[in-house]
């Protein structure tokens, strides 16, 4: 396959690699959702977003949502025409059409996590992509999460063998550093060895699975100079050579590219100290100009962007630990985005003259999860009973609006949600027929269950109570408790709990949600990422077929059969998406924003950015 | 000299209750402090960072190395972002140092003018109108009367910026860093200054009742040095107890108003480091703000040492 390799090309090649989807199974490639960062605080829509389990990651994702028709790629493979979900009524991209660009001017708004360059760079949060894409540039990236393809970015093309486990790139000629110097492959390499080496100490040779270059783990320990899958063949030119082919254009999305100029001479050891961390110098649209701690972190354009100069003058990113006053702040003209808002604050920024929201549904769902270790729940019929007890559409409508949406699917993106499931317990609301199968079930009323959650927002607390109100009233008792997140991961892990309202995983590659449910994921182990201690060797026996299964639409079969399979016995029961969304101004033209589990490591283009008014 | 064994305990203390708390840093990680899934961090990244933070070790073990590291004045880092704890309160001391004595100068500066007048005018009007005063600044919650400021002051009024120490994007200037400290510096200010007149206000009620008050009316004295002289010095001994509790404040910051005005104090950052249970981070806290805590207490009898002749040393 020639440069541009689809993302259909990787739902196609994922099974083959099936072993390398294990393998990543446990973590997530990073594209994981890192740290919710937007979104995170948030309660009602943010909020679940988190895929709460750890690792979560769907990863690597290849895909997201398929476009709707235009990018639909003619000659891909597997026809994956799916028509687009329209996840919600927010657009992605605030475009203005026609409009001649401006240049000049400032952005200022809360993009999300604060952005610090040391964690960002060092240590595991890879996932703060769209900020670090101000400073920093690629190999490649996506085009966006409703697009199927890989772009170029600092590799105008790239070759990948038959296998998958060699990639040969073809770097651009036209870039150089924010201080001048050429960029080359020697930088690239060095990006490699950097991240690699244990003295470094950075994480992100493991979660992007660097680590897995042919020879990645010697150079890591020391017993080799160099690594042996990472080979300059000119300036401009480099191989690399993996073992985990799968994701491994994915995870080199996620890699920002170092300067070896600037770092080549410092020992491994003292990275995470030198004084890079705290002022990054890359080769992207824009430059680090000043940090000043727990306020804010500017960055001002680059005159010399390979990819043309930028409109805007700078970027600020302001810190907020309170979303209310970030969105007073909003109100009042301070600052122009406000990522992650929710609930009654958002519907106050909806008010404010000008405001448009970007977003859209995430993959993951939220959902009740079950104890499976409990007598009590190991009858199907109690679980699907507990499920059609809530009027699930009723809490939306009165609690989340529309920053949910509905699905009973634990694989809701669009590429493999299957609709018209059996039990649509989210859609519909059957409170005589929850009766009905407790008591074919023989359930014990004076049973009670203990519900732990950790979203700690008033919202979920009154959807808490609603739920303990609705089980009520079809004759179950039962309590919901708050925990903060350690105490939730101890409480799980103890197995003292009979049921979560958790965030769950998801992913445009469905097999990523196995080890979530899987028997070799058990709570008491370092992957134990099953936090309902659920094991039943005809779901994971499902998962490896699909895992194998190349063609896409024999592919989406099994799946729809996992998914039947999982919607009558409800290893945990999904019941919608969250809707993720930034507040922003019709002036900024051209904003993006991209809430996903790779939190916007998408072709923002903020070189494009620019004011109109 | 108490004091260095009793800092010591309250670090063994703290230590042991930390660990006591369910789930480890690492799990923060996993799971961020607000639900979210915080990183996507593989199992063998996991294990590298048990080895590097010593948590594949038992507590007392962990506490021993702490402790022999602290000696050689060597706080950690924390885990969220490496950085070495120190430098993360060093970069917090001034802030919040700025905010908590501009807050304490407020609340002193009304609070005890306004509370030995209302203890002189007991009954009046006024006394009336400074104690309903009092018992709103009480009761309203910081967090509420926060918002309120913000909204009224700076997004209606316009007059302030809604938060941060300085205008996000700009370079730092006096003026603009105290437009930026009236608000969270007003809240924290009127919420200890009700406490502290209620305090002055019965101090001073016990002191007009002593009879060496009325003596020193008896003897002709004028209203003001009666005031001054008799009464407010006397009076003064009870609030310099309670201001010198105040003072670890100073540095032990306020997380509530420091959270909504986006002052990056303290307070925050203790209440981070609990709910990421980053032992290092929690420990450092405890050493400066117990050391502080104990210091007050010296100052504070220094300070009676000054106001009240009977305690002072005699050669």
């Amino acid at each position: 396959m020639g440069t541009q390799l689809s993302r259909r090309d990787f739902v196609r090649m994922a099974p083959a690699a099936s072993v390398a989807l294990l393998a990543a199974c446990g973590a997530p490639p990073a594209a994981a959702p890192p740290a919710a960062p937007t979104a995170a605080p948030a309660p009602p829509t943010t909020k679940p977003v988190a895929p709460t389990p750890p690792t979560s990651a769907p990863t690597v994702a290849p895909t997201t949502a398929p476009k709707p028709a235009a990018t639909v790629a003619p000659t891909a493979a597997p026809t994956v025409a799916v028509s687009a979900p329209a996840p919600a009524t927010y657009a992605v991209w605030n475009r203005v059409p026609g409009g001649v660009p401006k240049a000049g001017g400032e952005a200022k708004g809360t993009f999300g996590d604060f952005w610090d360059p040391q964690s960002t760079i060092w240590t595991y949060a890879v996932g703060a992509m769209s900020r670090k894409r101000w400073v920093f540039n690629t190999l490649v990236t996506w085009e966006d999460p409703t697009a199927t393809k890989m772009l170029p970015e600092l590799a105008e093309r790239w070759e990948l063998s038959a296998d998958g486990k060699t990639a040969l790139f073809k770097l651009r000629k036209d870039v150089t550093w924010h201080d001048g110097k050429p960029f080359t492959a020697k930088d690239v390499e060095y990006t490699m060895r950097a991240f690699v080496h244990k003295d470094t100490g950075s994480l992100v040779a493991t979660s992007l699975k660097l680590i897995q270059l042919v020879g990645g783990a010697d150079f890591a320990e020391g017993k080799a100079d160099k690594i042996a899958g990472v080979k300059v063949i000119d300036d401009y030119t480099i191989e690399l050579r993996t073992e985990a082919p799968v994701y491994f254009l994915f995870n080199i999305a996620m890699l920002p590219i170092l300067p070896e100029h600037v770092l080549g001479q410092v020992p491994y050891k003292d990275l995470k100290d030198h004084k890079f961390t705290q002022e990054p110098l890359g080769t992207g649209p824009f430059k680090f100009s000043r940090r000043v701690p727990d306020q804010f972190v500017e960055v001002v354009r680059n005159d010399n962007h390979w990819g043309g100069k930028p409109y805007l003058d700078k970027i600020v990113s302001v810190f907020f630990r309170d979303r209310a006053t970030a969105i007073l702040a909003f109100e009042k003209g301070e600052i122009d985005l406000v990522a992650g808002a929710v609930g009654p604050d958002l519907q106050r920024a909806r008010n404010v003259p000008e405001t448009i929201l970007l977003g859209g549904a995430v993959d993951f769902p939220n959902a009740y999860s079950f104890n499976h270790t409990q007598p009590h729940l190991k009858d199907k019929r109690v679980r699907q009973a507990l499920m059609w007890a809530i009027d699930h559409k009723a809490i939306k409508d009165a609690l989340y609006g529309d920053f949910v949406s509905l699905t009973s699917s634990p694989l809701p993106h669009p590429l493999w949600e299957k609709k018209d499931l059996p039990n649509d317990y989210a859609h519909k609301y059957d409170p005589d027929r929850a009766r009905q199968l407790l008591k074919d079930a023989g359930w014990n009323p004076n049973q009670e269950l203990l519900l732990l959650y950790y979203y700690p927002d008033q919202v979920t607390a009154n959807h808490m109570a609603v739920v303990q109100q609705m089980w009520g009233a079809v004759g179950v008792k039962s309590q919901m408790k708050l925990l903060d997140s350690p105490s939730w991961i101890a409480a799980v892990k103890d197995k003292n709990f009979d049921m979560t309202y958790l965030g769950a995983t998801g992913s445009a590659d469905p097999d990523l949600t196995a080890p979530f449910i899987s028997c070799d994921n058990m709570p008491d182990k370092p992957t134990g990422f099953n936090r309902q201690w659920y094991c039943n060797p005809e779901l994971d026996a499902l998962f490896d077929k699909a895992r194998n299964v190349v063609n896409y639409e024999d592919r989406k079969k099994v799946y729809d059969q996992i998914q039947l399979f999982w919607n009558e016995e409800l290893p945990y029961a999904p019941v919608w998406v969250p809707v993720r969304v930034a507040v922003t101004r019709k002036r900024i033209a051209n904003a993006t924003w991209f809430q996903d589990y790779a939190d916007g490591n998408y072709a923002q283009e903020f070189e494009k950015w620019f004011l109109t008014g | 000299m108490i004091a260095i064994p009793t800092l010591w305990g309250i670090t063994v203390l703290t230590y042991a209750f930390i660990n006591l708390a369910p789930g480890d840093p690492l799990t923060s990680l996993v799971l961020d402090a607000r639900g979210g899934s915080a990183q996507s961090i593989s199992p063998e990244a996991l294990e590298q960072l048990r080895k590097e933070y010593g948590l594949d070790q038992p507590a007392p073990v962990r506490y021993v190395f702490w402790l022999e590291e602290l000696a050689r004045g060597n706080m950690g880092r924390r885990i969220t972002d490496r950085s070495p704890v120190a430098d993360v309160i060093r970069q917090r001391l001034g802030p919040t140092v700025e905010l908590m004595s501009a807050a304490l100068i407020i609340s002193v500066a009304l609070g005890i003018p306004l509370g030995v007048i209302s203890a002189l005018k007991q009954y009046s009007r006024l006394d009336y109108a400074l104690t309903v005063w009092a018992f709103v600044g009480v009761s309203l919650p910081e967090f509420f009367a926060g918002i309120i400021l913000i909204y009224i002051l700076a997004v209606r009024l316009n007059w302030l910026p809604t938060s941060g120490m300085m205008t996000a994007g700009a370079y730092f200037s006096v003026p603009d860093n105290l437009a930026h400290l009236a608000m969270p510096a007003v809240v924290l200010g009127l919420a200890h200054t009700s406490a502290l007149m209620r305090y002055a206000r019965s101090s001073v009620l016990d002191v007009l009742r002593q009879e060496y008050v009325t003596t020193a009316r008896a003897k002709g004295l004028g209203e003001s040095v009666v005031v001054i002289v008799h009464i407010f010095r006397n009076a003064a001994l009870p609030l310099i107890t309670v201001v010198g509790l105040m003072l670890p404040r100073l540095i032990g910051g306020a997380a509530i108003v420091e959270s909504i005005f986006q002052w990056p104090g303290m307070g925050t950052l203790y209440l981070d480091a609990v709910a990421q249970r980053d032992y290092g981070m929690i420990m450092g806290l405890i050493v400066m703000v117990s050391a502080a805590v104990l210091l007050a207490n010296l100052v504070a009898d220094l300070a009676y040492a000054v106001a009240d002749p009977r305690i002072r040393y005699n050669r």
